[in-house]
């Protein structure tokens, strides 16, 4: 576990004031957020790399704030992998506890699970200066795992590696958190990384956490413009709240001549009554109906009219563009291919589109007049 | 093209100035042992006088390099990783001995162990002005500051991170310096311990300022070239000559030698 309580310092011309974080014992928590945030400040401070100026640092109830680093029992990943370059592969892995004086023989199981894990058994007497970019980051993952810390803190660990590296290293990385119960503070600017590694994944904005949710409820239940836009919201509109349904928990919003029907989950607050508010729905969220097709209860609140303006082919998907028949609503649709081609869809056709109730978010922030 | 051209053009400017700067020094070189007969220099190398000369400054180079080395490995580490407004005052001040005349560093040394720091000294049976000791004093003074300034360029090339993952890792403090941070700066070391060592090799104004030049008792190879010249034997002055300009060349051989691609200074 660990907790940061209104912790403030300065770094500089960054400052962190009254920061508080806490991560739950064994969670695999993410702190996401763009360049210069603030976030590999926080994994540093934690580490002991900065001095705290006000609040304290807690790791497994334990006040760590003044503690050197070596005391604090957590393993560190940095974006560069920085293995000692004299020292070979194993000796590297084996460092802390050489210095632990720590005998093999009572390292050895774990060890052996690590180099198996993440697939470097091969490597452990190669020089460091052989080693491609993704073996350095493995065998950086193993130093700092050896001694099974308390916490490891991994700062952008896999940033600067090609997506078939990160991918095997990824999974190396949920196997060793599930099989070991280490908690895990995790910090990246990959969504992708974030939504597949963590339990628990926090979004950041200059050094203040602006969302927390479990698992992917930052990515279709953004709270804030900021996190609606960094994680990709396609479609983000303005509305008025004209009813809310506090039993059912639907949200009626008019936009122009359009009402939209908005089925919020539990967990989310519901918005006043006669205010305005952003709204919006991912562009994979969007079904395309078929002539003929029977709605489903669902989707039959939300049903608009219009035309195929443009179509953008990609990889592994398509995006649509929408306008609506009167040309006052547009809408970017995500479909991957195959259900592309089976819609058999051109620029310039007329489709009738839905917008799943329960897919669409309402930020609660104040709407900025133009 | 033509960008290409003007730079090949710079380039073959720039190798010919250097080749007339190579051909410059060597010329006194050539000149000098072609003017006098190389055999009777060649016989005089071995007369005794040279002998212990060359082993006084041996044995005066390697002490003092010793405890410049000693001295500048924490403090140019120290200097590497300082901020502020003392450590740049404090650098300032040790890099004073490699711009100041060695003489006048000599001139100083003098002034203070005729006083009564010197008095102290002799009275605990280590006397310093005219005698080993003092050579080794002068030779220190001049050597440390060029250590300190070799070193600390060695140490701000190694990313202070490897130190902060390295605590994380369980190293203290000093295990941190003596696990890591040496270990990643032995290139350097071993550079800076053959420069120090030639550099007090050839050390001269401090030492003579301050161990003076005693035939046969304080007579330093630099110092054996002045006696030399002072008594119009130009051959044995050029035999000696001849012996510094060996251990130079050795020297830089060595750390071009171990230390393939860096720049030393």
């Amino acid at each position: 576990m660990i907790r940061m309580n209104n912790v403030s310092l300065r770094l500089g011309q960054f400052s962190l004031t009254d920061f508080s974080l806490e991560v739950r014992g064994g969670e695999y928590y993410i702190l996401l957020g763009p360049s210069g945030v603030g976030k590999s400040v926080i994994l540093e401070t934690i580490a002991g790399f900065h001095h705290v100026e006000k609040g304290t640092i807690e790791i497994d109830g334990f006040d760590v704030t003044r503690l050197p680093s070596e005391l604090r029992g957590l393993g560190y990943v940095p974006q560069s992998d920085l293995l000692l370059p004299h020292l070979n592969v194993r000796e590297n892995i084996l460092f802390s506890a050489a210095v632990r004086k720590i005998p093999f023989k009572d390292v050895e199981e774990f060890f052996n699970y690590l180099i198996g894990v993440l697939g470097i058994d091969y490597l452990l007497d190669e020089k460091i200066s052989t080693l491609s970019g993704g073996e350095r980051q493995k065998a950086a993952i193993a130093r700092a795992m050896l001694l099974k810390p308390r916490i490891l803190l991994l700062d952008e660990s896999l940033s600067s590696l090609d997506r078939p590296i990160k991918t095997k290293i990824i999974k190396a990385l949920g196997d060793i958190h599930r099989d070991t119960g280490v908690t895990f503070l995790h910090v990246t600017h990959d969504q992708d990384e974030a939504f597949i590694l963590g339990n628990v994944i926090s979004l950041m904005f200059n050094g203040k956490i602006e969302q927390t949710s479990r698992k992917n409820g930052l990515y279709y239940f953004p709270r804030t413009m900021n996190v609606a836009v960094f994680t990709g919201m396609d479609n983000i509109f303005t509305g008025f709240v004209e009813s809310v349904d506090n039993e059912n928990r639907n949200v009626s919003l008019r936009c122009g001549r359009y009402i939209f029907t908005s089925k919020l989950p539990e967990f989310l607050t519901l918005p006043e009554v006669n205010r305005d508010v952003y709204f919006g729905i991912r562009g994979e969220e969007v079904m395309i109906l078929r002539q003929g097709e029977n709605i489903k209860p669902l989707l039959e609140h939300n049903v608009i009219n219009g035309i195929i303006s443009h179509i953008i082919e990609k990889t592994s998907s398509h995006t649509v563009f929408f306008r609506d028949e009167f040309d006052e609503f547009a809408l970017e649709i995500e479909l991957v291919n195959l259900v592309y081609r089976k819609l058999n869809l051109k620029t310039g056709g007329s489709i009738q589109v839905s917008l799943k109730s329960s897919s669409i978010w309402i930020s609660l922030e104040d709407v900025k007049k133009p | 093209m033509i960008r290409g051209s003007k730079l090949r053009g710079n380039s073959g400017t720039a190798w010919w100035i250097l080749f007339f700067t190579g051909l410059y020094y060597s010329t006194f070189v050539i000149f000098a042992y072609t003017k006098y007969n190389p055999v009777s220099i060649f016989k005089i190398l071995f007369s005794g006088d040279i002998l212990k000369a060359l082993l006084l400054s041996v044995l005066s180079s390697s002490a003092a390099s010793f405890l410049a080395m000693a001295a500048a490995i924490p403090a140019a580490y120290a200097l590497s990783r300082g901020t502020g407004r003392i450590t740049l005052i404090l650098d300032t001040i040790v890099d004073i001995p490699l711009v100041l005349s060695p003489i006048a560093l000599g001139a100083l040394l003098l002034v203070f162990f005729t006083g009564g720091a010197g008095q102290f000294l002799k009275g605990l049976g280590i006397p310093v002005v005219f005698t080993f000791t003092g050579i080794v004093i002068a030779q220190f003074s001049i050597v440390t500051a060029l250590a300190i300034r070799l070193l600390k360029s060695t140490f701000d090339s190694i990313d202070p991170r490897y130190e902060k993952i390295a605590r994380t890792l369980g190293c203290t403090e000093r295990q941190t310096f003596f696990k890591v941070v040496l270990p990643m700066a032995r290139g350097g070391i071993v550079a800076s311990v053959v420069l120090v060592w030639a550099r007090c090799m050839g050390e001269f104004g401090a030492t003579i300022m301050l161990a003076g030049a005693m035939p046969g008792v304080t007579e330093t190879l630099p110092v054996s070239i002045y006696l030399s010249f002072a008594s119009a034997d130009v051959e044995r002055a050029l035999a000696v000559t001849g012996v510094l300009l060996l251990i130079s060349l050795l020297s830089l051989g060595a750390i071009k030698y171990f230390s393939p691609g860096r720049e030393i200074l």
